[in-house]
């Protein structure tokens, strides 16, 4: 197996499980995004050098709504990751194994009352705020 | 395959257990940076208040505990997706895996004693 | 009589295309018999492995539409259809995935049974015992479930790290290796940990749990690989504190 077929196989839903594979593949790929988003992040802190010169205009260009639509994207793909990795936690010390299923949607319906939360914060306060 | 081993190349399973552990240690400091970060207006990301917590050493102490675990997690989760592709050149891995993470630590916590 | 079109791969991995055979059905078909029943009656150069037709020598797992299933105890009328033509129920048949394929339907398990073998799956004693080794029926029950593995390799297929890392010693033989650690009479956990403990070991595993999914006994492979990560990361922080190589005191 090459390794062009292997991540073709990696990236594959086909016959999956959405409580298996699928959810597995998605824990994945948001992880990476965290991970991606870490140096992005790190860039972004890099604004607050220099006794924060450039920091004021780069706040007003990420409060403004479509950074701030990318923000509650980048939540769901936090609390997607934090929910489905506490259900794995578990299961990788052989809790709740044989009742993964149920587990995880117990766990992804606390990640989305978690998301939705968070998200109602965020938009009443861009919102009220101005 | 394993019974060829040295006691060095067996760090497998202590790379696991801190993936579990810095897992759990996530969902602390997340759970605070976002709430911390989101929750209150726009109080807690002027540059003033950025400034008056980062001078506080607990504060401090926990962006430091912060930045090690989730450049861990992180970082070793790439790892563990680059090795389940059938890589076959574990040790190159393993090392590109310190080199970046050390980097990366190192930047991060440069940046909170800078800022 | 209703009938199904069974929508079949064939050829080698060079050159290959579906082709699709009307097969009757009666209450009760099995995908295995509709095999059978093609190749007796449509075509005869059709490749697929079979034997005992009831679920215990585990030959003729396959890709039944996209999800791997032992044929001879999937029946026709209980499978999803991957889509109808003309109004006939469509079933699509491959060999089984993350397997290098040989022929049609049929894969080779070469590696699949080496590295079951680097395991260790036998009774280890320091000693040759004198007598019976005794076992109450507790013991037994810790690991019975896991003696019902038939070796069909459906595990395997449905495990997306074994479609993507070949070298992954895979669901089969990680439930193998701790179905003989949880054995009482057995003495060699030490030597099978430090196989399951390498990199393409029990680490690969994320617990995406497709292979209990798959399995037709109901063996459960993911929640034993789950314990064996647990026994040996426990082996090798031994190994680490204590210097030793084998782990043995």
């Amino acid at each position: 197996m090459g390794i062009k077929e292997a991540f073709k196989n990696w990236l594959s839903i086909k016959g999956r499980h959405i409580h298996g594979g699928i959810a597995y593949l998605f824990h994945r790929l948001t992880g990476l995004i965290i991970l991606l988003y870490l140096y992005v992040h790190f860039g972004a802190l890099s604004q607050l050098l220099n006794g924060g010169a450039s920091y004021k205009n780069f706040l007003t260009t990420v409060e403004s709504p479509p950074f701030v639509a990318l923000d509650i994207l980048l939540f769901f793909v936090i609390f997607y990751h934090g929910a489905n990795g506490i259900r794995l936690v578990f299961n990788e010390f052989g809790i709740g194994t044989k009742k993964n299923m149920l587990f995880f949607w117990v766990m992804m319906a606390l990640g989305l009352i978690g998301w939705i939360l968070l998200t109602y914060i965020v938009a009443t306060r861009f919102i009220g705020g101005g | 395959m394993a019974s060829t081993q040295s006691l060095k190349e067996t760090m497998e399973p202590v790379a696991w257990m801190f993936q579990l552990i810095t897992a759990l240690f996530m969902v602390f400091f997340l759970g605070v940076h976002l709430i911390l970060m989101h929750a209150y207006g726009l109080n807690n990301i002027l540059i003033q208040a950025i400034l008056n917590r980062l001078h506080n050493p607990w504060w401090k102490a926990f962006y430091i505990a912060f930045v090690i675990s989730i450049t861990y997690h992180g970082l070793n989760g790439l790892r563990g997706v680059i090795l389940d592709l059938g890589v076959k050149k574990v040790k190159a891995l393993n090392a590109a895996f310190w080199v970046v993470a050390i980097i990366t630590i190192i930047y991060g916590v440069w940046l909170l004693f800078n800022i | 009589m209703d009938k199904v079109i069974f929508k079949i791969k064939r050829g080698t991995p060079e050159e290959w295309q579906y082709v699709e055979y009307e097969v009757p059905v009666e209450k009760g078909t099995t995908i295995l018999d509709g095999l059978y029943y093609i190749r007796d009656n449509i075509d005869h150069t059709l490749s697929f492995r079979a034997s005992c037709r009831m679920e215990v020598c585990g030959s003729c797992a396959m890709m039944v539409n996209n999800f791997p299933r032992t044929t001879c105890s999937t029946q026709i009328e209980n499978v999803k259809p991957d889509g109808t033509k003309n109004g006939i129920k469509v079933i699509k048949l491959e060999p089984l995935s993350g397997y290098p394929w040989i022929r049609d339907l049929v894969v080779d398990f070469d590696d699949f049974f080496k590295k079951h073998e680097s395991v260790k799956p036998y009774i280890i004693r320091k000693e040759t015992p004198e007598g019976q080794l005794l076992q109450s029926p507790e013991q037994l029950a810790k690991f019975k479930q896991l003696t019902l593995c038939i070796k069909c390799g459906a595990c395997v297929a449905a495990c997306p790290i074994s479609n993507s890392d070949p070298l992954y010693l895979g669901p089969a033989a990680l439930a193998a290796a701790y179905r003989f650690n949880a054995d009482s009479r057995d003495e060699g956990k030490n030597k099978r940990l430090a196989v399951v403990s390498d990199p393409e070991g029990c680490w690969r595993c994320h617990f995406s749990a497709e292979c209990s999914e798959a399995c037709p006994k109901d063996v459960d492979p993911a929640s034993a690989i789950q314990k064996l990560k647990v026994q040996a990361a426990v082996f090798e922080f031994k190994r680490i504190f204590t210097g030793r190589k084998d782990g043995e005191k």
